[in-house]
């Protein structure tokens, strides 16, 4: 079944970001949600991952999420590595998938305070890949990584988008080209009537 | 090295300064008030006939399980309190007022209304669990309250058993909290013991022994047993800082 939303409302006290959207999102793929700050791309993003309940209308056929926050919200108290098993991971892939980001065995072993924001935000990506899910949802994953390593990560995400749909949020012209994705544009909030991605070009 | 050496030498340089003016004070006191203030060699003298009694380390026992009891009971009740006064916010109305006035009011006041019901045996244990379960119970509850909504939401995404969260977030959360809570907590427990046992007299206790030396004007034997007080003090509260201190994580 496919992750829908259908005629879903949603507020913040007296501000409405959502009124009435109905989105079908592909099967697979990388969609985009693009458009100007405060317009609602995050708070989709949450009723996608069930930390938001809409006020109206209905969130369906999510499933398993996986999750790159807008912040890393790594465990300070376990290594990098066990940042990444936590939800099940298995090793083995753990430590494979944290190499192709380009962290040393060293690094993995260690606590995300010793390691830069870039390697920590590496650490948060492989937790999202690692993890079994049923959709990726991805709040500017590439948020302090550099030029060279962004690029590096964007093959694993497109490796993922081959079974599940990926959404991302992001302002970077670049990135959403990179990843092939198509866009859904916002307008300013709040966003009505029925959401359709288009190529981005 | 010679680090180490000179703070070796410091603290054998303060040491001596306060013996020498316990020693200049007891000579003005003994000359000119007729106070019978011990001389430091006099205590030493007493603490080691003290333990060179059969009965010495069985006081010293007693008085400890005492207050260990009360301790490990007032953890257990403290941390059951702040995990349901942060749950259930009706919990929290109903016990907060009362654990503040618990905190507030003097120890001795305790004493004295609880001497009406409680056995002079099983006070120092009342009164020790009395004094560390507002500390646990605040201590915890800030903890728990402290608790990143980040992580936990990044638990609930990626469906974190209830066990994991407990594990992973939970418990690391809530740690530092807790052995700053049980770290200052036996002192406060340890010294309210004995000022109890000091009041109440239970057989074979520390403050027994101290009250039934003053009552003799047997100063020496104050001071000795009060030394063996503030020995135990300092070292249980090293021992139980490493205990709870063996921490996984370095930040």
């Amino acid at each position: 079944m496919s992750v829908a939303f259908k005629n879903v409302s949603f507020a913040y006290g007296a501000t409405k970001v959502l009124d009435s959207v109905t989105w079908r999102l592909p099967d697979q793929g990388v969609v985009c949600l693009w458009g100007a700050s405060g317009c609602g791309k995050t708070t989709v993003l949450r009723l996608l991952a069930g930390l938001e309940k809409p006020d109206g209308g209905e969130v369906s056929g999510v499933g398993r999420v996986a999750m790159v926050f807008q912040e890393d919200r790594l465990l300070p108290w376990r290594t990098a590595l066990e940042n990444v098993t936590l939800t099940g991971a298995e090793e083995t892939s753990a430590r494979v998938l944290l190499t192709t980001l380009g962290l040393t065995e060293e690094e993995m072993e260690a606590y995300p305070v010793h390691l830069s924001g870039g390697q920590q935000r590496r650490v948060a990506l492989a937790r999202a890949l690692a993890a079994e899910s049923d959709i990726l949802l991805l709040d500017e994953p590439f948020n302090g990584l550099d030029e060279g390593t962004w690029q590096d990560v964007v093959p694993l995400i497109m490796r993922a988008a081959e079974t599940r749909p990926v959404v991302l949020v992001t302002h970077i012209r670049e990135q959403v080209q990179a990843l092939e994705a198509a866009a859904v544009h916002l307008g300013d909030a709040p966003q009505a009537g029925e959401w359709r991605a288009v190529d981005f070009l | 090295m010679w680090d180490k050496l000179r703070r070796i030498l410091q603290s054998v340089a303060v040491a001596a300064f306060w013996l020498a003016v316990w020693t200049g004070g007891c000579y003005l006191a003994n000359r000119t008030l007729l106070l019978p203030l011990p001389y430091p060699w006099h205590v030493v003298q007493t603490l080691w006939r003290l333990m060179g009694q059969a009965t010495f380390w069985s006081v010293v026992g007693m008085s400890l399980l005492r207050v260990v009891m009360g301790f490990a009971l007032a953890l257990v009740v403290g941390v059951v309190l702040a995990m349901l006064t942060t749950r259930f916010a009706a919990v929290h109305a109903l016990f907060a007022p009362l654990l503040s006035v618990v905190r507030a009011a003097p120890v001795a006041s305790f004493i004295f209304v609880a001497f009406l019901w409680i056995r002079a045996e099983s006070m120092p244990t009342f009164i020790a669990f009395l004094m560390v379960v507002p500390l646990v119970w605040e201590n915890v509850r800030q903890g728990i309250l402290h608790t990143d909504p980040k992580l936990l939401e990044m638990a609930r995404v990626f469906r974190l058993s209830r066990r994991d969260r407990l594990r992973h977030i939970r418990l690391p959360a809530v740690r530092p909290f807790l052995q700053a809570a049980v770290s200052t907590g036996f002192g406060f427990a340890w010294k309210a013991g004995v000022a109890a046992e000091i009041l109440c007299w239970p057989a074979a206790s520390i403050g027994y022994h101290i009250a039934a030396a003053k009552n003799l004007v047997e100063t020496a034997e104050v001071f000795a047993w009060t030394a063996v007080v503030v020995a135990l003090s300092v070292v249980l509260e090293w021992l139980l800082r490493r205990l709870v201190n063996q921490r996984e994580v370095a930040p």
